[in-house]
């Protein structure tokens, strides 16, 4: 069994090393680039939104390079994310691959979901298990620390792409840590580095909040890399969320009540859970305001059904708070210089409204 | 007291029962105009514009209805079926009208899911009656009308009549032809003429008889939904994909009509599900027709016309192979 996974952001380091630590063969899908776009949208049905597309890309691409086995989640909706899995299969099959599907949902039952679960844990002991689970969740916990810290150091820095450097020597040494200590020495290690940078001192940052559907917020080729973009444009560029709280968000045992509190401001707006990220996407917007953000960013895979209801609601909230929004939508036709100008202006906006109020 | 009901969405399935309903209240009952030029244009401003068409269409009658009633009703509708949902931008759809206007009479909307409990249609309902008054039998006995009203209006279409001829009394032509198309499609995509470009008309004036999921048998149709080895958590996706192997696997029909509104999410993944399961292992005739803002009659017209001719063709050259070739 040569196991592979859906990417998405950095997780997959921290899956990586979990299935390992369980014993399996892993084959991770290479980095995205282009021709992973291409393959998807090659293969995947047309009007599908852009992270299926992209995740057949991967899992082709993983196959080419051995793979025989496919780690994914399944759901129970509205999402379409929640049938992507069924939906792959099929056309992985008519593509003549025979693949083996690990798929952990809870729609088709307990015995199901126990039965794919001990075909991840195999015969390891539960001691062993419980430890590989923790590491896996330290390294979670820990790429979530380096991206935030990344987003702050980034416009300081006096030399462009230091922080991206000191990121890729973390990670691969992030990949190899084997115990919880081990991890956190990566990042204290990290933090120094990050520390020793030489800044520039820039009294007037502009701070802008990303929102929107997970996938595309999270993972860097799919937003065209925009933290960085944004912090080589000396921008402050905080996520709403990151990888630990959609684990929090989407995997039952896990689910926190601070979350659930959190979207509770979204209610006047949105009355009840559309599914996704939508109802969140509109807290996080006003809670971005209240913690005196400039703008906010809201990223969405075009057609995403839960994200157009917050759009349509995300104009009223704008005016409503004061609190500027643009709304990148996202396929495979998007071209990074459609999006490098619209940001452009967006923050010219946002650091002349800020110059103006300062003045008056 | 005046009570506006866009005609989108679900109204070609509900209309009756809601009409009943607010009637036995002692409520007027408005519908906006089928939809023209002037709300199409209307929507496609004032709307999102990712959204589908069907979704854009509802902020035109919303603008169609403001000045003609007091209050507007706008139903949130989560899930129609055990487990199921409708697409998020349904259960959406007050918060976005709300939010985009603010010279609109007040929306009434109340939350219909069924998800859980069958309960959950009569919960909706008393929710909806509190507004109104707060006599709890007259509110049960609205109900009990709107219920009468809706079997009514089911078993009308059960014979074979289409929503458009019952409620729009629209006349179509009888036809003894032996060329049978199933149109499988959601009923507000079908019966909005404006978003079909007339495909109804189109295909009765070709002399082609009509099937659609509103005559069939609703029990079988979930029924063959369920074959899925994953259940489909969209009530329309089960509707959608019963519906076609209804048809298909029953050769009740000579070729399906798959419509689909652009940017329909839950359809994105169904269609693919109908194609790859069943249409092209038996080679069924299919005809996918994409439905936006930009489509026009004459491109359909076009495209049905020669549906038809390979269908007539297929008839009278091929359907005598046996079926081991």
């Amino acid at each position: 069994m040569k196991i592979t996974y859906p990417p998405f952001g950095d997780a997959g380091i921290a899956i990586k090393s979990l299935l390992e630590d369980l014993g399996h063969k892993v084959i991770p899908p290479p980095p995205t680039t282009n021709r992973t776009l291409s393959i998807g949208v090659q293969y995947a049905p047309e009007f599908a939104c852009l992270p299926l597309k992209i995740t057949l890309g991967n899992y082709i691409e993983a196959i080419e390079r051995g793979a025989d086995t496919i780690l994914m989640l399944g759901g129970i909706g509205p999402c379409r994310f929640g049938y992507y899995a069924e939906v792959q299969k099929r056309i992985l099959k008519n593509m003549g691959y025979k693949i083996d599907w690990i798929t952990l949902d809870l729609s088709t039952g307990w015995i199901n979901l126990f039965k794919n679960i001990k075909k991840i844990i195999g015969k390891n002991s539960i001691p062993h298990i419980i430890n590989s689970l923790k590491v896996a969740w330290e390294k979670v916990l820990a790429l979530d620390e380096i991206e935030r810290i990344s987003r702050k150091a980034r416009p300081l820095e006096k030399k462009k792409g230091r922080v991206d450097d000191i990121i890729k020597e973390t990670h691969s040494a992030l990949e190899k840590a084997k115990s919880i200590v081990e991890v956190k020495d990566v990042v204290t290690q990290y933090k120094r580095k990050i520390g020793e940078i030489p800044k520039e001192k820039l009294d007037n940052l502009v701070k802008i909040g990303i929102v929107g559907e997970f996938y595309v917020v999270l993972d860097h080729f799919t937003n065209f890399e925009l933290a960085r973009r944004l912090g080589e444009m000396e921008v402050w560029a905080e996520n709403a969320f990151y990888i630990e709280d959609i684990v929090r968000i989407y995997i039952p045992l896990m689910k926190s009540k601070v979350l659930e509190e959190r979207t509770k401001i979204a209610i006047p707006y949105i009355k009840r859970s559309v599914g996704g990220e939508g109802q969140r996407t509109i807290a996080h917007t006003i809670e971005f305001k209240k913690e005196n953000f400039d703008g906010v960013i809201h990223l969405l895979p075009f057609t995403c059904m839960p994200e157009i209801v917050a759009e349509g609601v995300l104009e009223r909230v704008s005016r409503d708070y004061d609190i500027p929004t643009l709304t990148l939508s996202i396929d495979e036709q998007t071209g990074i210089a459609g999006i490098n100008t619209r940001i452009e202006a967006f923050i010219d906006m946002l650091r002349s409204r800020k110059k103006w109020r300062l003045a008056s | 007291m005046k009570i506006g009901i866009p005609r989108v969405l679900l109204f070609y399935r509900f209309y009756p029962m809601w009409k009943a309903f607010f009637e036995s209240l002692g409520i007027e009952v408005v519908t906006s105009s089928i939809t023209n030029k002037e709300i199409m244009d209307i929507s496609v401003k004032e709307s999102v514009s990712e959204a589908c068409l069907p979704i854009k269409l509802a902020y035109g009658h919303i603008v169609d209805l403001k000045n003609k009633v007091d209050i507007i009703y706008i139903p949130r509708i989560v899930g129609l079926e055990y487990q199921t949902y409708m697409c998020p931008k349904f259960i959406g759809l007050p918060d976005m009208i709300r939010a985009r206007f603010t010279d609109i009479p007040p929306i009434i909307d109340h939350t219909i899911d069924k998800r859980n409990s069958q309960m959950g249609f009569l919960r909706g309902f008393f929710e909806l009656g509190k507004v109104f008054t707060n006599n709890k039998t007259k509110i049960l006995k609205a109900y009990l009308n709107g219920l009468n009203a809706i079997k009514e209006y089911e078993g009308q279409l059960k014979k074979g009549l289409l929503p458009i001829e019952i409620l729009e009394n629209k006349k179509l032509k009888s036809t003894d032809s032996i060329l049978k198309i199933g149109i499988v499609g959601h009923c507000y995509e079908i019966y909005d003429e404006y978003i079909s470009s007339g495909m109804i008309e189109t295909l009765n004036k070709l002399g082609v008889k009509i099937f659609t999921m509103e005559s069939l048998d609703w029990k079988e149709v979930l029924r063959e939904a369920n074959a899925l080895p994953k259940r489909l958590f969209w009530t329309f996706g089960r509707e959608l994909y019963g519906t076609a192997k209804y048809f298909i696997q029953r050769r009740l029909v000579d070729g399906i009509i798959l419509t689909v509104a652009f940017g329909c999410g839950p359809d994105s993944l169904v269609r693919e599900l109908i194609e790859r399961d069943l249409v092209k292992p038996l080679n069924f005739p299919e005809i996918t027709i994409t439905v936006d803002e930009h489509s026009s009659d004459v491109g359909l017209l076009t495209r049905l016309e020669a549906f038809v001719d390979m269908l007539t063709r297929r008839e009278k050259n091929e359907n005598y192979l046996s079926p081991v070739w």
